[in-house]
């Protein structure tokens, strides 16, 4: 295994930006959009039956792992990476994934003290495409979303498909592979509408205190944004051969019953994939199950958090057995979802092939909350510059520099990410091709 | 707005029931052995195994169910034609149904004719002519088009709800003396998450517009199991696809299990076959057998009520396998009713609420 | 009730022109010293004299500048924005809107609709509500509802078009627009008229450009400085009407108070009872009753909330959303229709009943599917009181189980505003589980907390309640036994002894905490911010005052408005620049207005300790 520190010198930074194998360029040698995504799964995992054997090639899957055989060539398993608490608590379920998402140990449960990654990512990468980001909650609850830019600012996620459908594939939705581009004029009055809100801003600041201009810039600037959508949406949409409008998804009822996240989970999986090739957007947020997943099994009386505590380790198979069975579903829907990223068609190779997707949950073993020996993956080899297929031991290191990598893969320019401990400036060589 | 008098405990001593499952009792194995010749053969099947069929149907048109001589549809005038193909007997000694003569062997009686008895689960002599009649015809057992196409009608729809309670009730398991009404309902039943159960409990409120439908009778509870006195004349509703499809019976009794959440059993009686044919053959139609068969077989096997001037057996006996989940029955100005302790309920919380 | 009004003399002195080094060090003991459970011991309260008329307070000048809060911007909750859409549009208008989750402080939404952060998906989606709700506005069918018509449809009239924006402008914005609102309104409309097809679709555009202007979906309260002698700021009038009917009505003033807030009525204590008067008389009011105890017990969760279909089939999706109305009926029931007294609450017996609720209770509905019913609960019924219905067992509880622990910290933290800690991170648990375990109760099952001293201190406040509702499932229903053991519930609350359900509900009713909470969370609600040390005099005058009035609803919410506190605030002038005047910092409120702008929270706690107190148990809890 190589160190990090002696990748950080043999990486310099601009290295991540150049593409010298070509396989970015769509048939129209249209530059192809790179994008990055997260994938969030509650509760952790069975360390015994979860980690690899092996580091380096994954070869022998273990059983919690063994439903990604099909993509396994596609994913990476990183193991041993710890997450520190810095002498502030371990806030059970949330310290770990706000980490691993901003860098930084909360030291209460209201403050998240560092935006989350996807959004330096969505500011960097996520130009020219009607939405910045696209957030979805398979657990079907407003409230499940780990994208944010403090405590008082969450990114709202899409809680069900059908909604999730009507918001990228409704009435406002302009087929790139239209022959006739006609630009909508409705679209510049929309536009006009929203700069007449903006030019009222100084009006409204000079009343308010300067708590209150931070959150209305916010807001300014969130409908700067949209401004930017609609004037993107005034050009001819980029060709997107492989771009298909689907079917609008059934209805599928509230519940935290691990079939109906599934089937829930399953449907935004495939509107996100077309939303991707239609380019209408380059970042994503999935969250398939909270942190305190209280997802539930028809006939079992207690949620998945519940049992990770209150089950006990079943003597012969080292693990609690119905804990476990949540684990094992979330492994599928996120072999599923690798699943679905690399078997749709772009350009030359697949939608997965120029995607990079940073999947986390909150916690090693949920039972006692342990932050050492975090479980996470990547998926997809970003045309080429990530490498795959591979389990990567961490012996310890500090589990930020996933995210680190993560976002000098996606050009970012930052030299270090994180806080304290937690600060990491060497990116995991191993994946970086 | 809210009404005080509007929400009531039940009376401790009233056991609600709502029918939420009615099927044709009968006799049926995966091969239908039960049956000399295996499924009845259906109508084109006899039309078929007429010689010169296809030239008749050049000749005269129609469809293969138009095998009168003069085209005429062989539902509406059985007697027209004459099935080639021999019908189809059940020759099974076993059977549902209830005792409804009195008898241990089926002799003529003042009111009955001599029949068949089948042997019931629980050892009894029991009538169910029409089981001879229908049993081996498809449509009508189990996952046949009646079926499917009944029970759709009867959970999703509010028309054909079935109540049926039982008061007076001192003890749930023994009691020498009960009484026994039966309702026609207005509410829906509301089905449990991902199952062909239904969530006890609810509230039916009857209807009180046709008060025909109301029966009352008595009965008896011995080791759990309601048996009641025979209802003269009795009507039970049920529509299909909007047309009325009733059951219209004499002397009809049941035979329940009652249960923590429900009941299951028999409804027995002489069904009237003149009606029974009616919703027969222009409601139901369920496929699988041959009109002038079956209704030779219809008059052959009715058993009850004869006519007192031709002596043609009007009424045949029948039973129906029923499912029922408790409800609670709601009468009009139900406010006010008795507050002792429902021991029956009693005895279902106790064990835990969970179910 | 209001014929009588707050004492005058309830406030202590309060911290001003304090350095900040100072400061700081003192108020965080005052904050500790100022457990929500015994406001008012740590005081000496004086004796009261009440005035006649509740108006002679109004004008009245107090020491109340010091406690002043500069106002934030509160972002409408959704029910708020529905409720306007609906008041100003028409109840037809199908408004399909879903708000960014809003933080939950000091226990509210309403509090922390005043800190959210409008980030680009949670403002995304209020741009695309707009033009749905505009589109809808100008259909034919609801022509006759916009106040003239244009001299030709197919074309701008900006004539019509001013009329309309500035009448509709007006309920949107909760004043009269200023001309460049009203100018950039009607000219997107003119301008639109012609591409978008005509004069009702061009005035869909402008309309949307003001459903999502930050005037209309934040709520800023403006200050004006305070007539009379002491000095000091209040809110404007127009500002002064939207406090009081987004408390009282969930809803945006109407037109009758906005003139009235324009012709100054409410600085006016005779004639702002009148408005009072006339806002609780309205239907609205049940509105505003509703989104209060909605936010306050948490009920948005039902909205999420499932049980296992096999465990509990009769806890179906409807029976959840009946199960939030059912705590509502109670509620509105019990406060608006016989104006009780908030305690009572916890004991009232008359309960609201659908046939799919009645299911739960083995009772009979005499009203179809969609109906509701009143029903008594008879002497000797195991329920009685808000805790016995399906609502809070069942919220607080697991999907297939009930949970002791889950209810009482539930009531902890939201009927008492005390604040559980969370569970040691390294806690093992699967105790409770071990098969070679014979405990059939939860009582025995949480034993194990009782003899792990890292479990014992925090679960001697939860357990010891929750269990006392352990007759009922996870689903709300009646159980007397568990796995054939039957259940005992008896317990202390605070060293008060009950036996059942019925029994906690009685001595919650006459916790000192419930009551001081109940004040706290409705005060804060009111007036749309955090409470702090500085509020504590105020919070516990009012208390004062309802222990001897009781603790009606109304009453209450007459008792804030008309004190002469409540519409008092604090100005922060601001250079051209946006920096703060510095001679107008001083005292701690500007020292936490600073505080939240680098780092919010972070300064905020280490100024004032743990937002939500930590009730050390049993010392704090346990009544003397």
């Amino acid at each position: 295994m190589l160190s990090g520190a002696a990748v950080t010198v043999s990486l310099p930074f601009l290295e991540f930006l150049l593409n010298d194998s070509g396989t970015a360029l769509a048939a129209t040698r249209e530059p192809l959009p790179e994008r990055f995504g997260t994938w969030f799964w509650g509760l952790g995992v069975d360390p015994g039956i979860w980690r690899p054997k092996q580091v380096g090639a994954l070869v022998d899957l273990p059983p919690q792992l063994a439903c990604i055989e099909k993509v396994k060539s596609h994913v990476n398993v990183f193991s041993n990476f710890d997450v520190l608490t810095d002498g502030k608590p371990n806030l059970c379920h949330f310290t770990g994934w706000v980490v691993l998402r901003s860098g930084t140990p909360p030291p209460t449960r209201d403050i998240l003290p560092d935006p989350s990654l996807d959004i330096a990512i969505a500011d960097h990468i996520g130009g020219g495409t009607r939405f910045r980001s696209l957030e979805m909650a398979a657990t079907g609850r407003p409230r499940d979303s780990y994208s944010f830019q403090n405590f008082n600012g969450v990114n709202p996620p899409e809680i069900s498909a059908v909604e999730l459908y009507r918001k990228i594939f409704g009435a406002d939705f302009q087929d790139p592979n239209s022959p006739r581009f006609v630009p909508d004029a409705r679209l510049m009055l929309k536009k006009s509408v929203l700069s007449a809100v903006a030019d009222q801003r100084n009006e409204l600041v000079r009343k308010v205190g300067a708590a209150d201009k931070a959150r209305l810039d916010q807001y300014y600037t969130s409908i700067r944004e949209i401004e930017n959508r609609l004037t993107s949406q005034l050009e001819k949409p980029a060709d997107a051969p492989t771009c298909r409008i689907p079917n609008e998804p059934a209805d599928i009822p509230l519940g935290l019953e691990a079939d109906l996240v599934s089937a829930r989970h399953r449907a935004m999986t495939d509107l996100l994939v077309m939303a991707l090739v239609c380019n209408q957007t380059k970042v994503f947020n999935m969250v398939y199950s909270d942190s305190f997943s209280a997802l539930s099994r028809k006939g079992l009386e207690k949620s998945h958090h519940a049992f990770t505590h209150e089950e006990p380790v079943d003597r012969i198979k080292g693990y609690q057995p119905h804990a476990s069975g949540f684990v094992n579903d979330a492994m599928k829907e996120w072999a599923y979802f690798v699943e679905k990223m690399a078997e749709t068609p772009e350009g030359d190779g697949t939608l997965l092939d120029r995607c990079l997707i940073y999947a986390h949950t909150d916690c090693s073993v949920a039972k006692i909350h342990s932050l050492t020996q975090i479980p996470m993956m990547t998926a997809g080899r970003l045309n080429g510059r990530v490498k795959t297929g591979q389990h990567i031991d961490g012996q310890s290191q500090t589990a930020t520099r996933l995210g680190f990598t993560v976002q000098r893969l996606m050009g970012l320019p930052v030299g270090s990410w994180g806080a304290g401990s937690n600060v990491a400036t060497s990116p995991i060589g191993e994946i970086v091709a | 707005m809210e009404d005080a008098n509007a929400a009531f405990k039940p009376d401790g001593r009233t056991i609600g029931l709502a029918i939420t499952d009615v099927r044709y009792a009968l006799v049926e194995s995966p091969m239908a052995k039960e049956c000399s010749l295996g499924l009845q053969k259906d109508e084109l099947a006899q039309y078929k195994a007429e010689p010169g069929y296809r030239e008749r149907l050049q000749r005269i048109g129609g469809t293969y169910d138009t095998r009168g001589p003069n085209g005429e549809a062989t539902g509406y005038i059985p007697m027209s034609a004459v099935d080639p193909l021999p019908f189809s007997e059940v020759i099974t000694p076993k059977g549902f149904g209830l005792n409804l003569d009195g008898t241990s062997d089926g002799h003529a009686t003042a009111k009955t004719r001599q029949h068949g008895k089948f042997i019931s689960p629980e050892n009894e002599k029991v009538d169910n002519e029409l089981a001879r009649v229908i049993g081996c015809v498809h449509g009508y057992r189990t996952s046949g088009y009646m079926e499917g196409w009944y029970l759709t009608i009867l959970w999703s729809e509010t028309v054909s709800r079935q109540l049926i309670e039982i008061t007076g009730v001192d003890d749930v398991k023994n009691d020498p003396s009960v009484d026994v009404t039966f309702y026609k309902g207005i509410d829906r039943l509301v089905r449990m998450g991902g199952g062909d159960e239904f969530i006890p409990y609810q509230s039916h409120r009857i209807d009180t517009e046709l008060p025909r439908y109301i029966l009352r009778t008595h009965g008896k509870i011995v080791d759990g199991i309601l048996t009641t006195a025979p209802i003269p004349e009795a009507r039970m509703p049920r529509t299909l696809e909007g047309k009325a499809a009733d059951w219209v019976m004499k002397d009809m009794g049941v035979r329940l299990r009652l249960t923590e959440n429900g009941a299951e059993g028999i409804i027995g009686g002489y069904q009237d076959t003149a009606l029974w044919w009616e919703v027969h053959s222009k409601v139901i139609g369920p496929g699988g057998y041959s009109n002038p068969n079956l209704y030779r077989a219809l008059l052959r096997y009715a058993d009850a009520y004869p006519h007192p001037q031709t002596g043609r057996y009007s009424h045949i006996s029948m039973a129906l396998k029923i499912k029922a989940t408790r409800a609670i029955i709601v009468k009009p100005k139900a406010g006010g009713a008795g507050t002792a302790q429902n021991a029956v309920v009693a005895t279902a919380s106790a064990k835990g609420g969970n179910r | 009730m209001i014929g009588r009004a707050a004492q005058t003399t309830r406030r202590g002195p309060a911290p001003r022109n304090i350095s900040a080094r100072i400061a700081l060090p003192a108020l965080a003991l005052l904050a500790l010293g100022a457990a929500p459970a015994r406001p008012d011991e740590s005081r000496t309260v004086p004796a009261v004299a009440i005035p006649a008329n509740p108006a002679a307070d109004v004008g009245r000048e107090a020491a109340s500048i010091d406690l002043a809060w500069q106002p934030r911007l509160r972002l409408l909750s959704q029910s708020q924005y529905v409720n306007v859409i609906h008041q100003v549009f028409g109840g037809d208008i199908d408004v399909r809107v879903r708000f960014p989750p809003v933080p939950r402080v000091d226990g509210l939404l309403a509090v922390g609709a005043g800190t959210v952060l409008p980030t680009p998906g949670a403002v995304d989606q209020l741009v695309m509500m707009a033009p749905l709700i505009s589109k809808q506005v100008v259909d034919p069918s609801r022509h006759d509802r916009i106040p003239c018509r244009p001299a030709d449809t197919a074309k701008r009239d900006d004539t019509c078009a001013r009329k309309f924006f500035a009448k509709a402008g007006r309920l949107l914005f909760r004043r009269p627009l200023t001309d460049n609102e009203l100018q950039a309104a009607v000219r997107i409309s003119g301008t639109a008229a012609g591409p978008s097809g005509g004069f009702y679709e061009g005035l869909a555009y402008g309309l949307s450009g003001l459903l999502v202007s930050p005037q209309f979906l934040f709520i800023s309260e403006d200050v004006r400085p305070k007539k009379g002698a002491g000095g000091g700021w209040e809110l404007d009038g127009y500002s002064k009407a939207s406090r009081l009917s987004f408390l009282l009505w969930d809803a945006a003033p109407d037109d009758a108070l906005l003139l009235a807030a324009q012709r100054g009525d409410l600085n006016d204590p005779v004639r702002l009872q009148r408005q009072v008067d006339r806002m609780i008389s309205s239907s609205l009011y049940e509105d505003g009753v509703r989104a209060f105890f909605t936010d306050y017990l948490v009920l948005e969760a039902f909205s999420s909330l499932s049980k296992d279909s096999v465990i509990y089939p009769a806890y179906t999706l409807k029976v959840a959303e009946e199960a939030k109305e059912q705590v509502l009926r109670m509620v509105v029931d019990h406060l608006v229709a016989q104006k009780g007294d908030y305690r009572d609450l916890f004991t009232t017996r008359r309960i609201f009943l659908t046939s799919d609720l009645a299911v739960l209770y083995r009772l009979g509905v005499d009203r179809g599917a969609h109906g509701w019913a009143a029903y008594d609960l008879p002497d000797g019924d195991p329920r009685g009181g808000l805790l016995t219905l399906i609502g809070f067992p069942s919220q607080f509880a697991h999907a297939g189980r009930s949970s002791p622990t889950i209810r009482g910290k539930a009531i902890r933290e939201t009927m008492l505003c005390q604040k559980v800690p969370p569970p040691p991170p390294d806690v093992d648990f699967s105790n409770f589980e071990d098969p070679t375990n014979p405990a059939a109760t939860a009582r025995e099952r949480l034993k194990a907390h009782q003899e792990n001293p890292a479990c014992a201190g925090c679960h001697a406040i939860t357990d010891p309640i929750g269990l006392a509702l352990e007759n009922f499932d996870g689903a709300g229903q009646f159980r007397r036994t568990e796995n054939g053991v039957v259940i005992s519930t008896a317990g202390k609350l605070d060293g008060v002894a009950f036996e059942d359900a019925v029994g906690l509900g009685k001595a919650l009713r006459d916790n000192r905490s419930l009551k001081s909470c109940i004040v706290k969370r409705l005060y804060a609600y009111s007036v749309g911010r955090e409470m702090n040390p500085a509020d504590r005099d105020t919070l516990a005058g009012f208390q004062v005052i309802f222990e001897r009035s009781g603790y009606r609803f109304e009453d209450m919410l007459r008792r804030f408005i008309f004190d002469p506190g409540f519409f008092v605030a604090k100005s922060v002038p601001l250079h051209a620049n946006g920096t703060l005047k510095s001679a107008a910092i001083g005292g701690f409120h500007d020292q936490k207005f600073l505080a939240d702008r680098s780092t919010p929270n972070a300064a905020r706690r280490a100024q004032w300790g743990s937002r939500d107190r930590v009730a050390t148990v049993p010392g704090v809890l346990a009544e003397r």
